[in-house]
């Protein structure tokens, strides 16, 4: 029987990732982004009805209707995390 | 844009900045398109010289691309967007389901009429396809013409629309030549958003739409009794109606024939000058034709279709649709284009 060290069991190498299995961690990674970016939406409604009211509801949370000017910090929040993901994936975030 | 307390509904917060994320998403990958627009100027010297065959060429230009770190990042994303965006619609109706209870109950009463038909035998080209890449499919939803018509279009798609989507379809329905029409049909009516036009261009006129799917039909439906509009919507195939001969004066479709082969197309034209009286007007308009572009505009069509649940683009928009209405029996036929591509003609 081969010899073995058993502390080669500690961490195991195995190669997990076939080239499908890449394509839908890359999916994972948007999927992920998109779960990113609602909470990002999510945070500054809080912050936006802690400003405004000094209490916050889930109800009021869900169904808060933004303004011109939280779409705008919405967007440039949600867009700042968008890029950077697109940027890794597309290897421009080089130095 | 028509709105009232069933249409356009206010989005909950996981919805709404999920449908954000979707447009944004196209926005932030400016950098993206940018590095693919520059790859092709400089690998496609001259466009011309890229293969005739549409399968070749694609072959062609996934190998020139193919170290493109843009190019790959640009599949991803509309894999992406094509896998999800119907799920994040749905997720974001299902949100508002119930704070929309009550209007939907009231867009059930109204001057409206449809009549579906749970044995309609769909046609292959439809049966089982998910246009769009829409997840299930246009029946896959029991309320996928809402999640369709109200969230997909109108919080996704138009956003990418300079002037907006419903501009563009009243533009085109107010391009029929006469503006007294009584009776008006709408083929492959959909949810019910260029019937909306016509109701808005034409508003004495009668309408009726037809449409395979009957989840959308629904949604059509309670648009028009939200709106106070009289329309008579029936499941069937554009192709293939139960209406007599000539009985309406103008019979139109607003890009819906990519949705459907070229032998189809042929019998919806046919069928659209057996329903319309003598001087009655056809406008129909679809996407660009494949004629009217370069072979690399032709290109980024044809992949997009590929990709976005398109299996009939190809067929369809390579077909000369002036010598289909010619066919038919239309005379007078123009057109006019490049987007939408708008053919019209009138029966003699």
């Amino acid at each position: 029987m081969k010899q073995v060290d058993p502390r080669d069991y500690n961490t195991p190498a195995g190669h997990i990732m076939d080239e499908r299995h890449v394509d839908n961690l890359a999916r994972a990674v948007l999927t992920l982004t998109r779960e990113v970016a609602v909470l990002t939406d999510r945070m500054l409604v809080i912050e936006t009805l802690l400003e405004q009211q000094g209490v916050v509801t889930s109800e009021a949370i869900d169904t808060y209707q933004p303004d011109e000017a939280f779409q705008k910090r919405a967007n440039a929040a949600v867009a700042a995390v968008s890029s950077g993901v697109i940027a890794a994936l597309q290897g421009s975030d080089k130095d | 844009m028509t709105t009232n307390a069933f249409q356009n509904p206010r989005l909950r917060q996981r919805g709404r900045a999920s449908v954000d994320f979707l447009a944004g998403m196209a926005i932030a990958s400016g950098p993206v398109r940018a590095e693919v627009d520059a790859a092709i100027a400089q690998r496609v010297a001259d466009p011309a010289d890229l293969p005739e065959d549409l399968d070749e060429r694609l072959a062609h230009m996934d190998a020139a691309l193919a170290d493109v770190p843009g190019y790959t990042t640009q599949k991803l994303m509309g894999d992406w967007h094509g896998r999800m965006h119907g799920r994040i619609s749905a997720e974001a109706f299902e949100e508002v389901q119930g704070d929309l209870a009550q209007a939907f109950a009231d867009a059930e009463q109204g001057p409206a009429t449809i009549r579906l038909n749970p044995d309609i035998a769909p046609p292959a080209y439809w049966d089982g396809v998910h246009f769009h890449r829409t997840t299930g499919g246009w029946e896959g939803h029991e309320h996928m013409g809402y999640i369709h018509g109200e969230i997909i279009h109108k919080k996704i798609v138009g956003r990418f629309f300079p002037g907006g989507i419903f501009q563009q379809r009243r533009n085109v329905a107010a391009m029929a030549p006469r503006d007294d029409y009584a009776r008006i049909l709408d083929m492959g009516c959909s949810s019910g958003h260029f019937t909306t036009a016509l109701a808005e261009v034409y508003p004495e006129a009668a309408i009726t739409g037809v449409d395979l799917s009957a989840r959308m039909l629904e949604h059509a439906w309670r648009t028009a009794n939200a709106n106070g509009w009289a329309w008579d919507l029936s499941q069937q195939a554009a192709e293939d109606t139960d209406f007599a001969d000539g009985v309406f004066d103008l019979v139109t479709s607003y890009i819906v024939l990519h949705e459907m082969p070229a032998d189809a197309i042929e019998r919806m034209f046919a069928e659209a000058f057996r329903l319309l009286e003598a001087g009655g007007d056809m406008l129909m308009s679809d996407v660009t034709r494949y004629a009217d572009m370069d072979k690399l505009g032709v290109w980024k069509a044809d992949r997009g279709a590929a990709f976005g649940g398109e299996p009939h683009w190809r067929e369809s928009a390579s077909l000369d649709l002036k010598a289909v209405a010619e066919k038919a029996g239309f005379v007078d036929v123009t057109t006019s284009g490049p987007y939408p591509y708008v053919i019209q003609g009138h029966k003699p």
